[in-house]
């Protein structure tokens, strides 16, 4: 089915305990060049939050990328700039990948997997005990960037997030919709 | 345009219109047929009216500016200014073909811009001139109108694919090719972020380059690239050059996202500071602006009006730098710069030419201006540099800023490898660079008479005892060095033989003085006072030597003594006898350097009777400076007020006759030695007697720590293996709370430090945990007084407490200034085996079963457990923080007090505080049960039972309800069952009671504690 519904993702961002979605869409593509994009409000870590996790699922294909940036919008301006990125994640043509804003830094990871749809699900956690943040992310249920698994690289949170750019680009008709939710409650987004 | 003119225009286009009116109607053509024949029956003022209505209209249609959005340039205010009083350099743009470009004739109004190149709306943005603006900003702008200047790409261009493929416009990409490098700001970069939109950065943070365009740029997509009004590919390449430029490409970008567009843009950027931007129609040149006069006549670039002039900025000795700097350009070209140099000096000539080669070993950090004599060179890689230099003129060699890596080399022609110039370094102030005076030494007569047979052997003889030795001699040379016969007593007599003599010369015209440098068997320089014979062996020996550490200590650095021995000729009163030298301290070391006088005979110990004049002026210290870098302050004293109110004859048991006449501390860099240049003096007696001796002692401060763990496992470092050994503790070190645990067995002493003088130490301690700094409790503060001499200061008994952090040791010998250094207190956890064993031993005996599995989840760093300190790569070996306040193996976690010292620095004592923890968990878990059996034991409909046979089995491990409730009231018990016990109070219970059904049920918390810690007990452990 690569109508309407061919490119969409899904982007949960949320502490422990899950909230139900409320839906936002984002413009279509209105370009030539095909890049669509939306920044998003939210909250990465409320008082006690315990865990930050998201998931992509969308349309994968070999000459689209999309990406999920987080960051701290320091000059206020609604739009997170590459210099207030801390994290990237997402899918460039044929690989998952997660990138270091500040440095560049990327580990990707081919996909194995062979539906058109694919996901990568993010579990960011800190334990009360405050022993090393641990990340589990798996695409397509297959764990992943193990290297970071144990003892967290300190660029993949941050509490002082406030902002989420959702770029797609490659999107090849301009019947596809890339469009992105958020529930009102500020602890979960959920992208579709 | 004045009143009369707008009549006339405005009378001449209404006579037009009506004219052409006239004529259509004439012709048949219907409309203006009818609005003729409407026009002639109008009453005449209204012919009027209309008429001038009409022409105003026409006239005004046919001067406005352009109204299609484009910004129009008008012909007044498309002026390019003309820069730099006109040099053609610059150039002038006014009113030419850029206006053609993009107004049609620039004033008809009629201009539109559209097809594949977009060109005018950048016209007003593309900077055109320089200003102070872009000098404060590092560069200077150059706009040449060339069009289509655009690089080609080469088989070494490198098309992205990502941006090919799916096209965009805020995707970035990190392009870093090997060896490319660019200076930018006080930095150097070797990598750059591109962006799609057209922006690149030397990083993504720093915005350095000024941004090609008003609007972004993107990028099409493959699929698209048809949309393009004339086809081809949308792309961005780039490509590192042979010249080791990088140019960056984008072919076919839309402005502004607009498919109408599109256009080309490309940036060069070059080694040396220099940038591009290549647009479709001219070039934008940004040249580095350096921090100093670019064309050294004296003038700031910014107020030059010719900051260039006509050398122009010449990167090396190109061709182009050298017909910028000499008049016989051509010859020099011609033979090639270095030959011409080469033959300019000659070999074996006579001319008494020189050269200078300066070369540089790797980039400097920054792009520099050379500038040595007359001749002035920018370099901005590694290089070599020759200058010719003229004979009998002193040459100013001056850098712009300090590099390191750079090595001189100079030629006379004459003698090969002898040395020509006497190059004096004059270190750099707040105002001006650094700079070396090179001066050729002496005027050259060459052949006359050689080195060797002018001051060989018993000819220096004569010389070496005069006030002023001299010798005239018509050679050359520059130091000469002459090893004596053990049998040369003609040639050094007193001496001794295989002391080596150095004949220095220093400049003169055909004459050279002469100075005698001894160096003593020993090692260690002396120096000797012009006109003052030679020492015997015997009285140096003590006065210059080391006193080497005991064996096996800990500390490698020996107690020096430096210094002379003065004895002998009384010269009269109040003249100056002085020393000078050097010592070394080691990287991370602190010395304590002090000034001593001695009065008596070696060795300088031994008692003596005061005496006359010894109450008197005697041997007032006049003054005794070092310089490490800096100078510090001239320090004077009178030695006599020491001994004040001594009677004459008064038997000195304590009182040694060296007297110490002050000191100061110095303390290497952590990683780099210090060298100490110093120089003393004492005058001598009113009566002219001479001090024995002036000598300055270095002690090195030795802090070392006995149970010093020792890492025979690199990769979990962080752990005691229980292998420990003897530690300097070095300025910055770090000491080691053991696994044991026990506190670091410190020591510290001035090794050396005679015994008759005290030190004052104390030590003050600032916690390194994260939760209570400001709180100040593991704060602390120790002194002690009057230490004697070297005496040892056990640290560890001193603190008497296991306790970490930063500490900061300062002492002070006698009355002068103290000096601080620094080390770090921090910790190493047990072994997993022995923490488990001594949990096991020490909690209650109900909790043993699963008491261990609690401490090894809360404190488990990784796949490392039982870390009483940090394991892992952030604030390693500092106290193991977990928010809110929890610490150590077991996490304690106190709310309201924090955790007391103890608890943070000594895991022994952080497990008996689980303990308690434990059996108050187990209170309140009672006091829960107690409140069930309380109201449901005895309710009628509730069918009461004990949960003392509830179990639950977790992965395996089996639990009882008490057990489980304990353990996760230790976690806390949020997110738990909330029972309501009274009209306003709540509890949150991990057990639960249903009377009606008679069952009990187990609640878990929010971080699903019991689960968890269960699953961590069998993960292995790596220490």
């Amino acid at each position: 089915m690569r109508g309407i519904a061919s490119v969409f993702a899904v982007l949960c961002v949320a502490p422990v305990w899950a909230l139900s979605p409320t839906n936002v869409a984002l413009p279509p593509v209105a370009h030539a060049d095909t890049e669509v994009v939306t920044n998003v409000v939210f909250s990465s870590w409320q008082r006690g939050a315990a865990k930050f996790a998201f998931s992509l699922s969308f349309l994968a294909t070999p000459s689209n990328n999309v990406e999920a940036a987080f960051g701290k919008d320091a000059n206020a301006n609604g739009v997170l700039e590459p210099e207030e990125t801390d994290l990237v994640v997402g899918w460039n043509r044929g690989n998952w990948f997660v990138q270091n804003g500040t440095d560049g830094e990327r580990f990707s990871a081919a996909s194995t997997s062979m539906e058109d749809v694919k996901t990568l699900a993010w579990a960011y956690r800190l334990t009360a005990a405050s022993t090393p943040p641990r990340l589990t992310v798996t695409m397509d249920g297959v764990p992943v960037f193990s290297a970071l698994s144990e003892d967290a690289p300190e660029w993949l949170h941050r509490r002082n997030w406030n902002l989420m750019r959702l770029v797609g680009r490659g999107l090849h008709n301009s019947g596809e919709t890339f469009t992105v939710g958020t529930p009102l409650d500020p602890t979960a987004i959920l992208f579709r | 345009m004045n009143a009369v003119s707008i009549i006339g225009v405005v009378s001449v286009f209404g006579l037009v219109f009506l004219w052409l009116l006239a004529l259509c109607a004439e012709k048949g053509v219907r409309p203006f047929r009818r609005a003729w024949q409407g026009f002639r029956h109008l009453p005449a003022w209204e012919k009027a009216l209309l008429s001038i209505f009409v022409g105003v209209w026409i006239a005004f249609a046919s001067v406005k500016d352009g109204t299609n959005g484009v910004n129009q340039v008008e012909g007044e205010t498309n002026t390019v200014t003309q820069v730099e009083g006109g040099t053609n350099d610059w150039t002038n743009v006014e009113g030419t073909n850029i206006v053609g470009q993009i107004g049609g004739e620039g004033t008809n109004g009629t201009g539109l811009v559209s097809g594949p190149l977009m060109l005018g709306r950048f016209v007003q943005w593309m900077p055109t001139t320089i200003t102070s603006n872009d000098i404060a900003q590092l560069w200077r702008i150059d706009v040449t109108v060339d069009g289509n200047a655009f690089a080609a790409a080469t088989e070494n261009a490198v098309t992205n694919m990502d941006w090919r493929d799916y096209g965009g416009m805020s995707d970035s990409l990190r392009i870093k090719p090997d060896g490319w490098r660019f200076p930018y700001g006080n930095g150097t970069t070797t990598g750059l972020t591109v962006f799609e939109n057209g922006d690149f950065r030397p990083n993504v943070k720093t915005h350095f380059f000024p941004p090609p365009f008003d609007a972004n740029l993107s990028l099409l997509p493959k699929w698209n690239w048809g949309l393009l009004p004339d086809g081809g590919e949308s792309v961005f390449w780039h490509e590192h050059t042979p010249s080791n430029s990088l140019v960056l490409t984008w072919h076919n970008a839309l402005y502004n996202r607009d498919i109408n567009c599109p256009t080309n843009f490309q940036a060069e950027l070059f080694a040396n500071g220099r940038f591009d931007y290549r647009y479709p129609d001219r070039t934008v040149q940004y040249a580095p602006v350096f921090p100093f006069d670019w064309d050294g006549d004296g003038l700031a670039n910014e107020v030059d009006p010719e900051p260039r002039a006509s050398n122009g900025v010449c990167f090396g000795q190109s061709e182009a730098w050298v017909r910028a700097t000499f008049t016989n350009a051509d010859e020099i070209v011609s033979a090639g710069y270095t030959n011409w140099v080469s033959g300019w000096v000659g070999c074996n000539a006579q001319n008494g030419r020189y050269c200078l080669s300066v070369r540089f070993t790797g980039n400097p950090q920054r792009t520099l201006r050379l500038k040595v004599g007359r001749f002035a060179v920018v370099v901005d890689a590694a290089c070599e540099l020759v200058f010719p230099l003229d004979v009998d003129e002193v040459h100013v060699l001056e850098m712009s800023c300090d590099c390191d890596g750079v090595e001189y080399v100079w030629d006379d022609g004459y003698t090969g490898d002898a040395e020509s110039f006497d190059v004096e370094f004059v270190p750099p102030t707040d105002q001006s660079p650094g700079r070396e005076l090179m001066t050729p030494r002496l005027v050259v007569v060459p052949g006359e008479l050689s080195a060797s047979e002018a001051l060989q052997g018993a000819q220096l003889t004569p010389y070496i005892n005069r006030p002023s030795p001299s010798y005239e001699w018509h050679d050359r040379f520059d130091e000469a060095t002459f090893e004596t016969e053990p049998d040369g007593s003609t040639t050094v007599s007193g001496i001794g033989g295989g002391t080596e003599i150095y004949v220095d010369a220093v400049s003169g015209t055909n004459t050279a003085e002469l100075t005698v440098v001894v160096q003593n068997p020993t090692g260690a320089d002396s120096a000797q006072p012009d006109g003052e014979p030679p020492r015997s062996d015997a009285q140096l020996a003590p006065s210059s030597h080391e006193v080497p550490p005991p064996a096996g200590d800990v500390e490698t650095m020996p107690v020096k003594w430096i210094g002379f021995p003065s004895a002998g000729t009384e010269t009269g009163a109040g003249q100056l006898v002085q020393t000078n030298g050097t010592f070394t301290i080691p990287a991370g070391r602190t010395c304590f350097v002090g000034a001593f006088v001695s009065t008596s005979e070696h060795p300088v110990w031994t008692r003596r009777m005061v005496e006359e004049p010894f109450s008197t002026r005697y041997n007032d210290l006049y003054w005794w400076r070092a310089r490490a870098g800096r100078e510090i302050a001239e320090r004077t004293g009178s030695v006599r007020d020491l001994h004040a109110g001594l009677e004459a004859g008064h038997a000195v048991d304590d009182l040694s006759p060296t007297v110490f006449s002050g000191g100061r501390f110095f303390t290497a860099g952590t990683n780099s030695d210090l060298t100490v240049s110093f120089t003393m003096a004492v005058r001598n007696a009113d009566d002219g007697r001479r001090p024995t001796a002036i000598k300055l002692g270095v002690f090195p401060m030795t802090l070392a720590q006995s149970n010093w763990p020792v890492n025979t496992n690199t990769v979990y470092s962080a752990t005691d293996w229980g292998v420990y050994s003897n530690k300097l503790i070095r300025s910055k070190g770090i000491a080691y709370i053991t696994g044991e645990p026990a506190a670091p067995a410190l020591s510290v002493k001035l090794r050396g430090l005679p015994d008759w003088l005290t030190t004052t130490w104390s030590a003050s301690l600032a916690s390194e945990r994260p939760d209570v700094r400001l709180w100040g409790i593991d704060d602390r503060f120790y002194s002690a007084t009057n230490v004697l001499g070297e005496t040892r200061l056990d640290i560890k008994d001193w603190m008497n407490e296991i306790i970490g952090g930063k500490v900061c040791l300062t002492s002070r010998v006698e009355n002068t200034s103290a000096a601080a250094t620094e080390f770090y207190i921090r910790g190493k956890n047990p072994l997993d085996a022995d923490a488990r064993a001594y949990i096991d031993s020490t909690v209650d005996e109900e909790f043993r079963d699963y008491a261990w599995m609690i401490a090894r989840h809360e404190s488990k760093q990784g796949r490392r457990f039982y870390n009483q300190f940090n394991n892992g790569t952030n604030n390693t070996e500092r106290p193991n923080w977990g928010a809110p306040f929890g610490f150590g193996i077991c996490q304690i976690d106190k709310i309201t007090n924090g955790c007391v010292t103890a608890e943070v620095y000594n895991w022994k004592t952080n497990v008996v505080s689980m303990n308690e923890a434990l059996l108050e968990k187990r209170a309140r878990y009672e006091e829960v049960l107690g409140w069930y059996r309380a109201a449901y034991q005895n309710a009628p409909q509730a069918h009461w039972t004990e949960p003392d046979n509830v179990t639950t089995n977790v992965n395996g491990v089996v639990l009882t309800a008490r057990q489980w409730a304990i353990m996760t009231l230790y976690n806390g018990a949020s997110g738990t069952h909330d029972l309501t016990v009274g009209p306003h109070r709540n509890w949150s219970t991990p057990i639960h009671f249903d009377p009606i059904l008679g069952r009990w049920s187990l609640h878990t918390n929010v971080n699903n504690y019991v689960p968890v810690v269960i699953n961590d007990q069998n993960v292995r452990g790596v220490e």
